[in-house]
């Protein structure tokens, strides 16, 4: 069993399928990079495992830890007997065989949201459960995010002593310490008093990927952390998650930097409209891919250079 | 009627300006953060009523407000209002605290959602995330057109003359009609600049410690 597994994750939004059933298994230590082009899904995957959007179906594990298990509504368990009642009575019925198909597919469909949302009710987590699932995962955005009112120390520390205050655990003292350790690692230990607006993209980038560290995530996840920045500002950013590979993180980085991905990575994985495409390590991908689309989209993005 | 004897008549004014001008902040500013949350609502039937009633508000002068305020209950309940100055404190108070509300919830709207992802993401509870994140946040952003509609209240304070509230104009216009000068009426111009000139002061001041981060 793999360190972290996502199964058959799917999301829809209204009508559009974003997601129609990624898996991927990650090992401790490892760096998987996920590209592909924009609209494929990524970045709705990262959200998914990191809370912010609630998959339709699928499961999340890390270690012997379930984040994530929403299972699939079977149809058949969904209707009641007064849907079957009701769809015989549309078979019976003198319409096109179109217009029964549409029929019995809506009272199917309401059946199943109805039993979404029963199982939804059975199973809601508390606030405080979420809260401590999600604290497996870490997460940066492509946008920074970083708190604009708080200088660089707080922003890094803010959550663990807020958490610290709640169940104990470290002291101030250890949490700073330990913020300023990561910091140093990302070598930003001249910008600990200053404020996000002070700082350049690149570097808020790094306070972010320190604030995201500082709570210990069994798996840290990267939006496109360099999409944001100029082109001299990304090699710092890169420089700085290659450099926590070496650190037994287990990192998840969906990126369009096709070098990082090939350099860096133990795996990379190529999603295309909402499925996974073909995965394997930067020399097959990148190398030998066997996928038509994948071919398609690594000459379109050689072709950019 | 000597300078000293006007301007000391009109300070007597000045303590009803100042008292409605007061009372009004210490309504307004909370009623408004009621309103706002209720506009804010998840509930679309909370929400479109509280926005009608800010609409009613908005849409129709605050003169005409305090007119109803004070001569409504009378009329149509059998319950004449007997405090001038309640039904002033009334009426200013749901007013500004309508106008408030709507800078209240644009604050808490021109917070990026970004923000409160990157807070539960970090673990923060929903409270946390509001109180922490969100609150300071909306503060700052609300400092400028907070100050704009808090001079505006000094200035719209003379309205409540209509229902005969004592407060500068109305001590003027008394001045005028009873001693036949007409200079009062202007001086009273000097009252409101100073207390204007004071609120400039306060809230320049209180954007300048808001100054050390941007948003």
């Amino acid at each position: 069993m793999a360190f972290f597994e996502v199964s058959n994750i799917r999301k829809d939004f209204g009508s559009t399928q974003v997601l129609k059933g990624v898996s991927f298994e990650v090992e401790k230590g490892q760096v998987v990079a996920i590209i592909g082009s924009s609209g494929s899904g990524k970045t709705t995957l990262l959200r998914c495992i990191n809370f912010l959007v609630t998959p339709d179906v699928g499961t999340v594990k890390v270690g012997d830890k379930v984040l994530i298990d929403i299972p699939e509504i079977d149809p058949d368990q969904a209707l009641s007997d007064k849907d079957r009642a009701k769809i015989a009575k549309i078979k019976s019925s003198n319409l096109t065989k179109e217009e029964i198909g549409d029929k019995v597919n809506k009272v199917i469909s309401k059946a199943c949201k109805k039993a979404k949302k029963q199982w939804e009710k059975a199973n809601k987590l508390s606030e405080e459960e979420i809260r401590n699932r999600r604290l497996h995962m870490g997460m940066v955005f492509q946008s920074f995010n970083l708190f604009p009112h708080y200088n660089v120390l707080d922003n890094v520390t803010l959550a663990a002593k807020l958490r610290a205050k709640e169940t104990g655990g470290a002291t101030e003292q250890e949490i700073e310490t330990k913020a300023l350790e990561l910091l140093a690692k990302v070598g930003l230990s001249d910008k600990v008093k200053n404020y996000p607006c002070e700082l350049s993209g690149g570097q808020q980038q790094r306070v972010a990927i320190a604030r995201a560290l500082a709570l210990n995530p069994d798996v840290l996840c990267f939006d496109e952390p360099t999409s944001a920045l100029d082109p001299e500002l990304t090699g710092e950013v890169l420089k700085v998650i290659k450099g926590l590979k070496n650190t037994d993180s287990t990192m998840i980085v969906v990126t369009h930097e096709m070098e990082f991905a090939r350099k860096v990575a133990d795996k990379v994985i190529y999603m295309s409209d909402g499925v996974i495409e073909e995965q394997g390590t930067p020399e097959e991908i990148f190398g030998n891919p066997k996928s038509e689309k994948t071919k398609a989209f690594l000459q379109k993005a050689e072709e950019v250079i | 009627m000597s300078f000293s004897e006007v301007t000391l008549s009109m300070l007597e004014g000045t303590k009803y300006t100042l008292g409605l001008f007061f009372i009004t902040l210490l309504i307004a500013i909370p009623f408004g953060m009621v309103i706002a949350a209720f506009e804010l609502s998840k509930s679309k039937i909370v929400s479109s009523i509280t926005k009608g009633f800010v609409w009613i508000i908005r849409g129709t002068p605050l003169m005409l407000q305090l007119i109803v305020v004070m001569y409504v209950p009378g009329l149509v309940f059998g319950m004449p209002m007997r405090e001038r100055f309640l039904a002033a404190i009334i009426a200013f108070g749901i007013n500004y605290a309508a106008y408030f509300a709507e800078i209240y919830r644009g604050g808490i709207q021109s917070i990026p959602q970004g923000q409160y992802e990157a807070g539960y993401v970090l673990g923060f509870k929903r409270k946390q995330i509001v109180s922490r994140i969100v609150i300071p946040q909306v503060f700052k952003r609300i400092m400028p057109p907070m100050s704009n509609e808090v001079i505006t209240l000094v200035k719209d304070t003379s309205l409540a003359n209509i229902i005969g509230i004592v407060e500068i104009i109305m001590t003027a216009k008394t001045i005028v009609s009873t001693k036949g000068i007409i200079w009062p009426l202007f001086y009273t111009g000097v009252f409101y600049l100073v207390m204007s000139g004071v609120l400039t002061i306060l809230f320049n001041y209180i954007e300048k410690k808001l100054d050390y981060y941007k948003i």
